[in-house]
């Protein structure tokens, strides 16, 4: 906590001044405080999504310190601003606002909820402030939302659909869904649907379960889902709703007839330690025991040093934003948007997840997916993903025809 | 068919059993001190995250966990008792909207602190030994744990009637719900009762959430979602009455888990489908006295 400079308003200013009026020499500070490079993360520390958000913070602290203790960029320090939208979309709004005007920040990161995401999304575009996007990943933001100053590290909740269909497609005949009942669920299993019918044409769903978000207890979906007997259950089920329905489906040996794929985040894998079942094809944005090279386990050790914790993918792609930054300010050799928004486009970044470019179409960043299957770690406390298969951006992000639709429909 | 009916009529029942324990607290403390207690699911989840304390603290998954059943709802009960007395004692004779709003700031307050004593982070309680994997019921397996609870709430609700039909206690919490005012005229201890009663409604709803914490994740939010169905057992089943809560209950498990199996996108409004059928032909609730 201690690099995020909180925004007080006023009376901080006031008491800044005083504080430099009383003491000479803090002067240069203040002036030197003045010319940081500064970035705005307007997002969603308190509510559901809290642990999540603390990670991306995390990540994001990490990156600017690094990037600081190498010197800063542009022979200017980096500062990182944090304000907390509360998974609300209107304080998404304000806050970046006033992030923009009042602290004048130069570049933001966006926040957890996609709801949130897309409030922000649209204070950048108003005051052509680029933006990376961490973890919102509603396909609406770059496809027909987007605009010049977006950019998005997620992979879209249309390419994970997709991806899953890749990889869990060939699996069986007779497919089983189950997840929350909200929209991007029902969107996530359209998607799955539209490139199943490519993957695995014989294929059919032959029962649905849409439980409430939030749903404590899964049994009577599990019976329901169990008597069907799909050779392969789609789920979309996240955080603690998918470890109370991996907890409560285990006994009903549901993981040993039917193949499972499920999104999953490194926050479940924790949660659940040994009670994890082996075997079960876990989604994955960003697992930092499958990242390539050196760097990435440098960057583990480093983190956990720091925050006594494993990297979840929300730390993972929020370190990942500040480097993308980074470059793109050394390459620009400014922080002016357009010039910024210019090198973003044109770089291509060493990012943990490897190299990464953002396509000029939707400035979707080319990020693959990972999918694996569930089994003992042998250097963390928890159980990770084995046989990892990265599912290459370019295969499941939306071709160029159907981008243009989509925004000449909105 | 009819094998899929039953098996998922019994998942129902067994969900219905931990609302049943949760809500019975919440009906108490509505029909004695007609305080309609929205803290009463931070009570559940306070319990909760203090089992998962309990069980990482001891290791052992089954003494872990029957070490959580003898502590947890004793040390609720004694937040709850003091909430009474601190807080809820204050501002008896104001007006019930106060309350309310007070219950509510407790619901903020529980949750924020557990928050940091906890963090935001949610968390698993491993089932006992033993109870960890299913027996067969009709070919089908039926998670053990789900059995036991069950069974659990059956004994509760037993436990619960004999308290109060049988001691003092209890009689005197049902002459409360029946007529507060004239309670006080015959000389019982109105404040230590209603304390009493505070007491014994937030132990309780830390059993449920004791007994929920294996089922699903310990997680910031459960308070929410297990409140609102309370309020409808409570609803449905009559204010005040324990027996009223245990239909209610296992109402709203049957039919939300049969539901699922003939309409599963309606399912969620099946729970509140029944509510406003209880309003509409018998407000009072199905066991609740005319007013």
């Amino acid at each position: 906590m201690k690099v995020i400079q909180k925004a007080y308003g006023r009376r901080a200013v006031t008491r800044a001044m005083l504080g430099a009026m009383a003491l000479g020499p803090s002067m240069a500070g203040a002036a030197r405080a003045q010319s940081d490079i500064k970035i705005g993360l307007t997002t969603d520390l308190t509510g559901i999504a809290a642990s999540y958000t603390r990670s991306t913070v995390n990540g994001v602290e990490l990156g600017i310190d690094e990037v600081n203790a190498a010197g800063g960029l542009l022979g200017r320090k980096v500062a990182l601003l944090v304000r907390d939208s509360q998974l609300k979309p209107d304080l998404g709004t304000t806050h970046t606002r006033d992030l923009i005007t009042r602290e004048k920040v130069d570049v933001l990161i966006g926040p957890n909820s996609s709801a949130v995401g897309l409030t922000v999304s649209a204070v950048a575009r108003q005051y052509q402030k680029p933006v990376i996007m961490t973890t919102p990943n509603t396909p609406r933001l770059p496809m027909e939302l987007f605009h010049p100053h977006f950019f998005t590290l997620v992979p879209s909740g249309l390419m994970e659909a997709r991806a899953m269909a890749e990889v869990m497609g060939p699996k069986g005949k007779k497919f089983a869904f189950i997840g929350g009942d909200y929209e991007a669920s029902h969107q996530g299993l359209k998607f799955f649907k539209e490139r199943l019918a490519k993957v695995n044409p014989g294929a059919e769903f032959i029962t649905e379960a849409w439980p409430k978000l939030g749903e404590p207890d899964y049994t009577s979906y599990i019976t329901k889902l169990a008597s069907a007997k799909p050779d392969v259950l789609f789920s979309y089920l996240w955080g603690a709703d998918l470890v109370g329905f991996i907890k409560q489906a285990k006994p009903y040996g549901l993981f040993n007839r039917t193949a499972v794929g499920t999104l999953l985040f490194m926050d479940d894998l924790k949660a659940l330690g040994q009670e994890m079942p082996d075997g079960i094809w876990g989604q994955m944005r960003a697992p930092f025991f499958a990242m390539p090279g050196d760097t990435a386990s440098r960057f583990v050790e480093r983190y956990r040093a720091k925050y006594n914790d494993y990297p979840a993918d929300f730390a993972i792609m929020g370190y990942e934003a500040v480097m993308a930054y980074a470059g793109a300010i050394k390459d620009a050799q400014s922080v002016e948007s357009a010039a910024l928004v210019k090198a973003l486009e044109a770089g291509t970044f060493d990012l943990l997840r490897g190299r990464t470019r953002f396509r000029q179409l939707d400035h979707q960043g080319d990020v693959p997916s990972f999918i694996g299957k569930t089994a003992a770690g042998d250097k963390v406390p928890f159980k990770v993903l084995a046989e990892v298969e990265r599912v290459p951006a370019d295969k499941i992000w939306p071709s160029e025809a159907e981008v243009l639709e989509a925004r000449k429909a909105k | 068919m009819m094998d899929e009916i039953l098996i998922q009529a019994l998942s129902g029942l067994s969900r219905g059993m931990v609302l049943f324990v949760v809500a019975s607290g919440l009906t108490l403390i509505f029909g004695t001190m007609r305080i309609a207690n929205f803290a009463h699911g931070s009570f559940y989840m306070l319990a909760a995250f203090l089992t998962y304390s309990v069980a990482t603290m001891v290791g052992d998954r089954t003494w872990g966990f029957l070490a959580a059943l003898c502590l947890a709802p004793p040390i609720v009960a004694g937040v709850g008792a003091l909430i009474e007395w601190g807080l809820l004692k204050r501002i008896a004779t104001r007006p019930h909207q106060y309350q309310l709003i007070l219950t509510y700031a407790i619901t903020l307050i529980v949750a924020d602190g557990i928050k940091m004593l906890w963090g935001s982070d949610y968390r698993t309680v491993a089932r006992p030994a033993g109870l960890d994997g299913a027996i067969t019921i009709l070919d089908m397996p039926f998670p053990t744990y789900n059995a036991m609870l069950i069974l659990v709430g059956v004994l509760i609700a037993v436990g619960l009637h004999l308290l109060l039909t049988r001691t003092r206690f209890g009689k005197t919490i049902r002459a409360a719900v029946a007529d507060g005012e004239m309670i006080g005229a015959l000389g019982v201890n109105v404040q230590r009762l209603f304390t009493g009663v505070f007491a014994l409604g937030a132990g309780l709803a830390g059993l449920g959430g004791v007994l929920a914490a294996p089922v699903g994740s310990v997680s910031l939010g459960i308070d929410s979602s297990i409140i609102i169905e309370s309020f409808a057992v409570i609803i449905i089943g009559g204010v005040g009455n324990v027996m009223g809560a245990l239909i209610g209950a296992v109402l709203i498990g049957v039919v939300h888990a049969v539901g699922i199996l003939f309409v599963p996108k309606l399912a969620i409004a099946f729970v509140f489908i029944a509510l406003c059928a209880v309003l509409l032909i018998r407000p009072q609730g199905l066991l609740g006295r005319n007013t």
